[in-house]
């Protein structure tokens, strides 16, 4: 079988389970692809082939020796490289720190070792995951940005070099890459997933995300990366204790948030009109209300907030990358430089209004299930250095909300663009139920592998 | 550059520290029997007396109170049953408290090289330490009983219940102790303190004695959980009375408390404790 890249996770676990394939199998396949798609993508910032095989022949031998294996054995997965790993260099999209070994894995990568998946190498990130992009091409159209600054990863998974990849978000480095490849993209709740050996960029900000090609290989990512139990009280209190969302006795009320934001005005007609297309769509299904929403005016500060919050964070954490010109972005040393002449007041104040703007979510969220807007502007620009559309995402990174990428539209240029779906902080698996409610029943108009397979 | 590190345990509430205390105590339960054996099959090595030192210590006290109330110094009181058994049972209970508070204070300065090569339980090496007082307390006790035999006297169903009564002193001990060893661990002058202050207490207390509780002495003991903890166990074990039962419940409460903090401080403090040795 030569197509076995194309497996999604939970489908390769399956078969490796059930001895239909072998997990050295199906990783050679993997490599094959990358073998025929990198030197155009450039997803990759290390890898190594021979010791993805041999960590899969371990996982083949774990099972002919009838010993358990873990919900994610024999799956590659592609780790953004600023993730510590014991076995690869962490280089941060930076010069500065070409060849550096961190000397451990960061908690998401030791769960996702502990649950035998294969991690055959480190995917390109952005400068430091901020905005000067790597080399990565969109999978879909070469010369074409795919987003920054997770772009390695949702590269990887776009192109079926593996089923599975870890990106991060602070802004809409999830979202916006998912969204310009195609793929599904999540970032959960602040705080559902640890971020221990993980490079810091803003505390109140970073989440780690995933790329995949099914909502029910999303499910399973958060299934095995996110904390559980007493020792995590507020996420045992508001996650472990609930039971399943919903069985479809109520009704999903849905807001699509269009004219309220200003980023909205920003974004191209042709999206616009796709989300409103699809909002009329969803208005006519059975178990969906929906509404349009006008955010509260506080909202309209929102990348103000985020810009104090994020230039102060990045100018305290480079510091020592900042005295070292020549070897940071331009676009790296102005972000600093600017943080730089932020007084800690003005960050409290942002970090202040932070808090408020969630609460201010929360009450919102009483009323909706879910938030449905464009997760870009449009679809992937023209060059890889091009300067992107305002962010639509980092608002409700702002909030700590769940969010979830759905790969849907297609712009002028054939290209995929998405639609994001936003939940209430902690209600990460209703989204992905919401989201899986849309794919099932085949109300959203694509999935990942239309645009893929295509 | 920064990496994010783990999340401070400090944030996760007291009821949740008590909880990962239980449980890694819960799995370094083979551990803490390992570190006892240790000690229990190495501790009289290279002694020429070897196991006699648990006789002889109680001998040698009560022979110094016996010599000193023979020449007047000190009264020892009026006591129902003969002072061999009076004073071998209160030394026994004693020493539960002062070597016992002794033994953990030195545990983990003692394991020095295992703490600074090995990351395990540290606390193990203070429960493993005081696995010590309970085998001397043991056989002193059994002693005790062959003593009253020998004296004809039948051992009170209430002789048994040490396990229970003696608790309170014991949690009172390891807290107390768990606090000290950190301390040892910054300044080797607290173990001089903890000996210095045991055998203070000791005369300021009627352990050896039986005097009656007036004047100052009186007013001191009367707020000193510690007199609660020591002389109702042995009344209860040797007389089968109790007297001050309100003031051994709240010492007990105490005893519990301390216990409670000395161990959550200890298990707060103790991955700094390698950097200190």
């Amino acid at each position: 079988m030569n197509d076995l890249f194309l497996l999604g996770a939970l489908d390769t676990v399956r078969k490796i389970q059930a001895k239909n394939i072998s997990a050295v199998e199906f990783v050679a396949s993997c490599l094959d692809q990358i073998g025929k798609t990198e030197p155009k993508i450039h997803a990759w910032v290390h890898l190594d082939r021979k010791y993805a095989l041999a960590q899969a022949a371990k996982i083949d031998k774990k099972i002919a020796t009838g010993q358990k294996i873990g919900m994610l054995a024999g799956v590659p997965v592609g780790v953004k490289d600023i993730f510590n790993t014991a076995d690869f260099p962490t280089e941060m999209g930076s010069p500065i720190w070409k060849k550096f070994t961190p000397g451990n894995d960061a908690r998401v990568v030791s769960y996702l070792r502990w649950e035998d998946a294969i991690i055959p190498g480190k995917t390109v990130t952005a400068e430091f995951a901020v905005h000067t992009p790597g080399p990565t091409h969109n999978p879909h159209r070469h010369g074409y940005m795919t987003g920054t600054s997770s772009s390695g990863s949702a590269a990887a998974v776009a192109s079926f070099m593996v089923p599975l990849a870890l990106g991060t978000q602070t802004a809409g480095s999830t979202i916006r890459p998912a969204s310009y490849c195609g793929v599904y993209g999540m970032k959960p709740s602040f705080g559902m997933v640890p971020r221990t050996g993980m490079l810091k960029t803003t505390d109140s900000l970073d989440t780690v995300g995933f790329f995949s090609r099914s909502i029910d290989d999303l499910r399973l990512l958060l299934d095995v990366l996110r904390v559980k139990g007493r020792n995590f009280p507020y996420i045992h209190r508001a996650v472990d204790r609930q039971q399943p969302v919903r069985k479809n006795k109520r009704k999903w009320k849905v807001g699509v948030v269009t004219s309220s934001l200003w980023v909205w005005d920003k974004a191209e007609v042709y999206a616009q009109d796709s989300l409103r297309l699809f909002a009329s769509t969803l208005s006519k299904q059975n178990g969906i209300e929906i509404q349009e929403v006008k955010l509260p005016a506080e909202f309209n500060r929102a990348h103000q907030i985020h810009s104090v919050i994020y230039d102060k964070t990045l100018s305290y954490y480079f510091k020592d990358e900042f005295k070292k010109k020549t070897l940071i972005s331009p676009v790296m040393y102005e972000i600093v430089e600017r943080g730089q002449r932020i007084t800690l007041d003005e960050y409290k104040k942002a970090l202040d209004e932070q808090n408020f703007l969630s609460r201010s979510f929360a009450r919102l969220m009483d009323a909706y299930d879910i938030l449905l807007t464009l997760s870009t502007g449009g679809e992937a620009l023209k060059g890889l250095q091009s300067v992107d559309r305002p962010d639509s995402c980092l608002i409700w990174t702002l909030c700590g909300a769940p969010i979830v990428n759905l790969p849907m539209f297609i712009g002028p240029n054939r290209l995929p663009f998405g639609a994001q779906l936003v939940g209430r902080r902690y209600g990460d698996y209703g989204v992905l139920s919401f989201a899986s409610f849309l794919v099932t029943n085949g109300i959203s108009p694509r999935t990942a592998d239309y645009f893929l397979k295509t | 550059m920064t990496i994010y590190s783990s999340e401070s345990i400090y944030r996760q509430g007291i009821g949740n520290i008590i909880r990962m205390m239980i449980s890694d105590f819960s799995k370094s339960r083979e551990l803490v029997w390992r570190l006892f054996l240790r000690d229990f099959t190495s501790r009289h090595k290279q002694s020429l007396l070897g196991w006699l030192w648990i006789v002889l210590m109680p001998l040698m006290t009560m022979g110094t109170f016996l010599l000193l109330n023979m020449s007047g110094i000190i009264k020892i009181g009026d006591i129902d049953i003969p002072y061999p058994i009076f004073g071998l049972m209160s030394f026994s209970i004693w020493n539960i408290f002062s070597n016992g508070l002794a033994i953990t204070t030195n545990s983990v300065t003692g394991a020095g090289g295992l703490v600074q090569k090995i990351n395990f339980s540290k606390d193990s090496l203070v429960f493993a330490s005081f696995g010590q007082v309970v085998i001397d307390f043991l056989i002193r006790a059994a002693l005790t009983l062959g003593i009253l035999l020998l004296y004809g006297r039948v051992p009170l169903t209430s002789f048994f219940l040490f396990p229970i009564v003696l608790l309170p002193l014991v949690f009172l001990t390891l807290g107390v102790g768990m606090m000290t060893s950190l301390l040892q661990a910054i300044s080797k002058d607290i173990v001089s303190f903890v000996n210095l202050g045991t055998g203070f207490l000791l005369l300021l207390m009627p352990v050896m004695y039986s005097a009656e509780q007036v004047g100052v002495l009186g007013k001191l003991n009367a707020v000193n959980p510690l007199y609660y903890l020591v002389i109702v166990p042995r009344d209860i074990m040797l007389y089968g009375e109790v007297h001050h039962l309100a003031g051994f419940v709240l010492s007990g409460i105490f005893g519990l408390i301390i216990f409670i903090f000395g161990w959550m401080f200890f298990y707060l403090s103790q991955t700094k404790l390698a950097e200190r040795i």
